[in-house]
Parts: C-alpha cells; sequence; structure tokens
C-alpha cells in the first residue's frame, strides 16, 4: 500500500511560481524516474488530488517540482515546514533506464522534474537538455548538472543555447554524439518534436505524457491518452511510453 | 452491531458499494486494501462490444466536485466475463454488473448473457449522460424507463436494479415507471449534467462539451431525490451521490436507502471505501444504532 503522510522540511519558491516542495517520509519503497506522486491539497474544496512527478528520492525523503497553476497548488505552495500532507505514491512505469547506455534527456520546463532521477540512474555517459522560456524560469541546474552533461537552453536565448533543447540536441547528434536511447518529458510541441528527432534518426525514444487526472490508480479512466490506436490510462500504463506507441 | 443488509434477497456484509466507473473492477484499489471488506462492487459500465469511450479532456475538477466524460470506455461484456468477473468474484464482495446499452436489443442481449455467469445483481445504466446513442436518452421519459426496464427484464434472472438520472423533471415518476417494469430495485443519483469553460481559450474544458457532475458538491440533490423516491416507490432504494464518510451513509439510509454507493470519493482517495467501512460502527455508536437497517427511511419530516 503506497499511502505516506509526510512532513514538509521545505518548500521554496525556486523560480516565478514554481515551488520545489521537500518532505520527509518513513519507509518509502523504492521510486524510480518518471514515476509520479498525488497529492492531497489542503483544501476541503478539492475533489482531486494533485499529480506531481518525483523529482527526487530517498528511502526517508522525497522532493517535488510543483507549478503554482490553480487553487490547490496554490494551497500546498503555501505549506510551511512541519506542515503535513498525504501523499500516494509511487505510481505509474518510469522511464526503462538501460545501465551503461549513452542517454540524451530532454526537459522542457516543469517536464524537467522527473528527469532528473532518470539521468542519476543511468550513471556516467549522460547528456541533458533542459530547456525554459528565459532565464527566470531556469530552475535546478546546479542538481542536473552534478548527474550529466547540462545544456541550459532558453527560448530567449538570455541564458545557454537560444533555442528549443530539441534543436540543441540534433546540432549535437549532427556533431557526432550518438546517443542509445533519448528520454524526454515536457510540453507536447517539444515531445512531438523528439519523437520526431528520435524517430528519424532511428534512436530509441521515451516519453513521459501528461493528462489531466481523476484516481491516479487506474480505475477511473479519465487520464487516457491514444497508444497504438486504443484509448490508455496515462497513470497506470504510464505515464512513459515508448515514441513509436503514442500519437501526439 | 449489525451492519448487513439484504436488497432483493442478496446479503451485503455492510451497505456499501464501490460505485460503477469509478472503481474499474476492482483490482486497482485491491492493490490498496482487500475489496473483500466492501458490500459489494458495481462494475464499470458494460457494453455488448469494447468501447473506447470520447476523445479529449474527460475530467474537470469543479468547487467541491468534479465532470466528466470519460464515455463508457470498457472491455466489453464478455472480456470482462472472461477476465474481470473472476476477479471480482473471487474478492468476497456482492458483484454488480453495470449494463449499458445503445438500443432495447442491446440491454436485452446484455442482461442475457450477464444472466448466464455467476454475477449477483444487474444493474441497468440508463442514464449515463456521455454518450450519444443510449445512455441517459433511455432514462430521461417515465415512458421510456418503463420500456427498457421492461425489456431488460424479460432477459434477466438476476435482481435487476435500474440506476437513475437526476436530469429529469420528477424522479420518482422515472422510480415508479422502473418499479412498473419490473425493476426489483432503483438506484440513484447517476451524475448531473453540466459543463466548465475556460475563460483563456475560450473552449469548453471538457472534451465532450458537457459531463456529469459527481462529488460532495451533488449530496444535497442526491439526499432530496432518494427521500422524493422512497415516499414513490416500495422496491429498494441504493442512494449515492458525494458520500465521503460513514455520516454521509448514515444520512443516506435515513432518507430512504436500503444500501449506498461510494464514487467520487474513491478519486478523491484511494482508501475512500474502506474508510468509510471502518468508520461505520463508530457513527452507528454515536447515533445510537444496534442495526442498520432500523434506520432505513426514519427521516423525522
Amino acid at each position: 500500500m503506497n499511502d505516506f503522510t509526510g512532513e514538509v522540511i521545505a518548500n521554496s519558491e525556486i523560480a516565478p511560481g514554481a515551488f520545489l516542495l521537500e518532505m520527509s517520509f518513513s519507509g518509502l519503497p523504492e521510486m524510480r524516474g518518471g514515476q509520479f506522486a498525488m497529492l492531497e491539497p489542503p483544501r476541503d474544496d478539492c475533489v482531486l488530488r494533485r499529480p506531481l512527478g518525483i523529482c527526487m528520492a530517498a528511502p526517508d525523503y522525497a522532493a517535488f517540482l510543483m507549478q503554482v497553476k490553480g487553487g490547490g497548488t496554490e494551497a500546498i505552495s503555501r505549506l510551511e515546514c512541519g506542515d503535513t500532507l498525504r501523499v500516494t505514491m509511487p505510481l505509474g512505469n518510469g522511464f526503462p533506464v538501460k545501465p551503461g547506455a549513452t542517454a540524451a534527456i530532454v526537459g522542457g520546463g516543469f517536464g524537467i522534474a522527473p528527469l532528473y532521477m532518470t539521468a542519476a540512474e543511468c550513471g556516467g555517459n549522460v547528456r541533458i537538455y533542459n530547456g525554459f522560456a528565459t532565464a527566470k524560469q531556469v530552475m535546478l541546474a546546479d542538481r542536473f548538472a552534478a548527474v550529466g552533461r547540462l545544456t541550459v537552453c532558453t527560448d530567449d536565448g538570455s541564458r545557454g543555447y537560444r533555442g528549443y533543447p530539441v534543436d540543441a540536441l540534433a546540432e549535437d547528434m549532427d556533431g557526432g554524439f550518438v546517443p542509445d536511447v533519448i528520454y524526454c518529458c515536457g510540453p507536447e510541441p517539444l515531445m512531438r518534436a523528439v519523437k520526431k528527432l528520435g524517430e528519424e534518426r532511428g534512436v530509441e525514444t521515451y516519453l513521459s505524457l501528461e493528462q489531466r487526472m481523476g484516481c491516479g490508480v487506474g480505475a477511473c479512466l479519465t487520464c487516457t491518452c491514444k497508444v497504438a490506436g486504443h484509448n490508455t490510462r496515462v497513470c497506470k500504463d504510464g505515464p512513459v511510453f515508448r515514441s513509436t506507441e503514442v500519437y501526439l | 452491531m449489525n451492519t448487513r443488509v439484504n436488497i432483493c434477497g442478496v446479503e451485503l456484509k455492510n451497505p456499501v458499494i464501490a460505485a460503477s466507473g469509478t472503481f474499474g473492477f476492482g483490482r486497482e484499489y485491491n492493490e490498496f486494501y482487500d475489496v473483500g471488506m466492501l458490500g459489494g462492487i458495481s462494475s464499470k459500465g458494460l457494453t455488448l462490444l469494447p468501447r473506447e469511450g470520447n476523445d479529449g479532456v474527460r475530467i474537470a475538477e469543479t468547487p467541491s466536485g468534479i465532470l466528466n466524460c470519460v464515455g463508457l470506455q470498457n472491455p466489453g461484456v464478455e472480456a470482462f466475463i472472461e477476465r474481470e468477473l473472476p476477479f471480482m468474484r473471487e474478492s468476497g464482495a456482492v458483484v454488480i454488473a453495470n449494463a449499458a446499452g445503445s438500443s432495447l436489443q442491446d440491454y436485452e442481449k446484455i442482461c442475457e448473457r450477464l444472466s448466464e455467469t455467476d454475477v449477483d445483481m444487474i444493474e441497468l445504466n440508463i442514464s449515463c449522460p456521455n454518450v450519444r446513442c443510449g445512455g441517459m436518452s433511455f432514462g430521461v421519459l417515465p415512458s421510456s424507463v418503463e420500456e427498457v426496464t421492461r425489456a431488460a427484464r424479460s432477459h434477466c434472472s438476476k435482481p435487476l436494479i435500474v440506476k437513475l438520472t437526476p436530469n429529469v423533471s420528477d424522479i420518482a415518476d422515472n422510480a415508479r415507471a422502473a418499479e412498473n417494469g419490473g425493476a426489483d430495485a432503483v438506484s440513484l443519483i447517476n451524475t448531473l449534467t453540466g459543463m466548465a469553460v475556460d475563460v483563456y481559450t475560450r473552449r469548453p474544458v471538457l472534451g465532450n462539451v458537457t459531463g456529469g457532475l459527481s462529488g460532495p458538491c451533488v449530496k444535497p440533490v442526491a439526499l432530496r431525490m432518494v427521500r422524493q423516491v422512497y415516499k414513490a416507490v416500495s422496491v429498494p432504494i441504493i442512494g449515492l451521490g458525494g458520500i465521503t464518510s460513514a455520516r454521509d451513509v448514515l444520512e443516506f439510509m435515513l432518507c430512504g436507502a436500503a444500501a449506498v454507493q461510494v464514487g467520487t470519493a474513491n478519486l478523491s482517495d484511494p482508501l475512500a471505501c474502506a474508510d468509510i467501512v471502518n468508520g461505520l460502527t463508530a457513527e452507528m455508536e454515536k447515533c445510537r444504532i444496534d442495526d442498520i437497517n432500523d434506520i432505513v427511511g426514519k427521516l423525522l419530516d
């Protein structure tokens, strides 16, 4: 049973509207990059839990990167140290990591959250391309730089590579970088571009999809996406799918 | 203290049934607790053939509620019988198969097929607001409720529950029509039709434009309707609509429900049904109830 009550140990706004919520737990199971958690907003009128990618994890610790979007996430953003919160995790399949493989990791905005642990799980030969709108929105660059060769990208060029992270990856591949596998999470246009790049160049590509979610455990069938032509549960059968299986 | 209830000759160990469409076939929640502790499980709505459901966004949160427009995605009645029913049967909870059709013949065929199996009861879904053909269109006019109930009844050898939609002028008329058509019980309420709007894109949030509203926000409507129906029919009533606690269960039973279903609460909290069942006797004690059946319909109004 993956239902836990944890205590907030830090909740800081690391970019405008972006909170890194760090919590302590006891007895967490092993959790993988790409798996997610359902967090119960501290508001009685919020019926649904909020699905968030698990950004960092240890047996007694988990951290979530959260965008404030509405009343529920706003309430979570106001949690202070010592406050408690119910969390169901780990949920979903996670990225299938191939130890020792050369991996390219492409993240866009809040989509970088589940990729940190994935990069760490890959081990040495990892290149990470994280994209943001502007320098102000850049998040967790120090952390990512510690688990792979990081290229920060901004749409306006205010920091790092000017342009989308998929273009930075394509340039590196043109220059001789040959990844065995690509892992991606981000806005749909980015994932569409990464799917195209990976498939054109014959690189196995995995995408972590996002969809409005109900139960988060596979029962309600509200968070479906088309996989091989059939409506498939993002929460239970995903959220990570092979790019060739999904339509974007 | 007694929590056992009997609905049309089927005994449930407690009055808490997981509602159709929120619980799959029970497998996912069985990873969190033994679903055999529940009084019953009502399956995802089953159609004759497999169904993909609606495209686009299927859920939106509203104050104290949700809208959904899943559109009866399900594996079809044959796959249910082969792959899902054995698990449900094994679980120890009473098995209710929720049957959804697009035509009278569909309802007849599904009921006939399910009657050949060891499901305990059949719940006729004539109230799904999210499908184009059938669904709620059978459940709005009393004459059509009676017609589809009669058709199903003549092909059904199991206790037959008719699930009613609240999107009607007088739900008591529809409950009477179900009773006249041969229903052994009625369940109510299905969701209220509603909409959510995105002001920035100027589009409806839901792919299907409209969806069904459920959750705590509909509970007052559901209580009122259960009471109305209780006064109109003599068949047992299964009450549902926004139940999240053991106290809510007792409220519905006071209004006339012989058993209840819990739906949206399962989405809020995977342990919701288990917590409600576990809290039932403590709540009964607080209310000085020894046998839960004693309070059915006993609202002092």
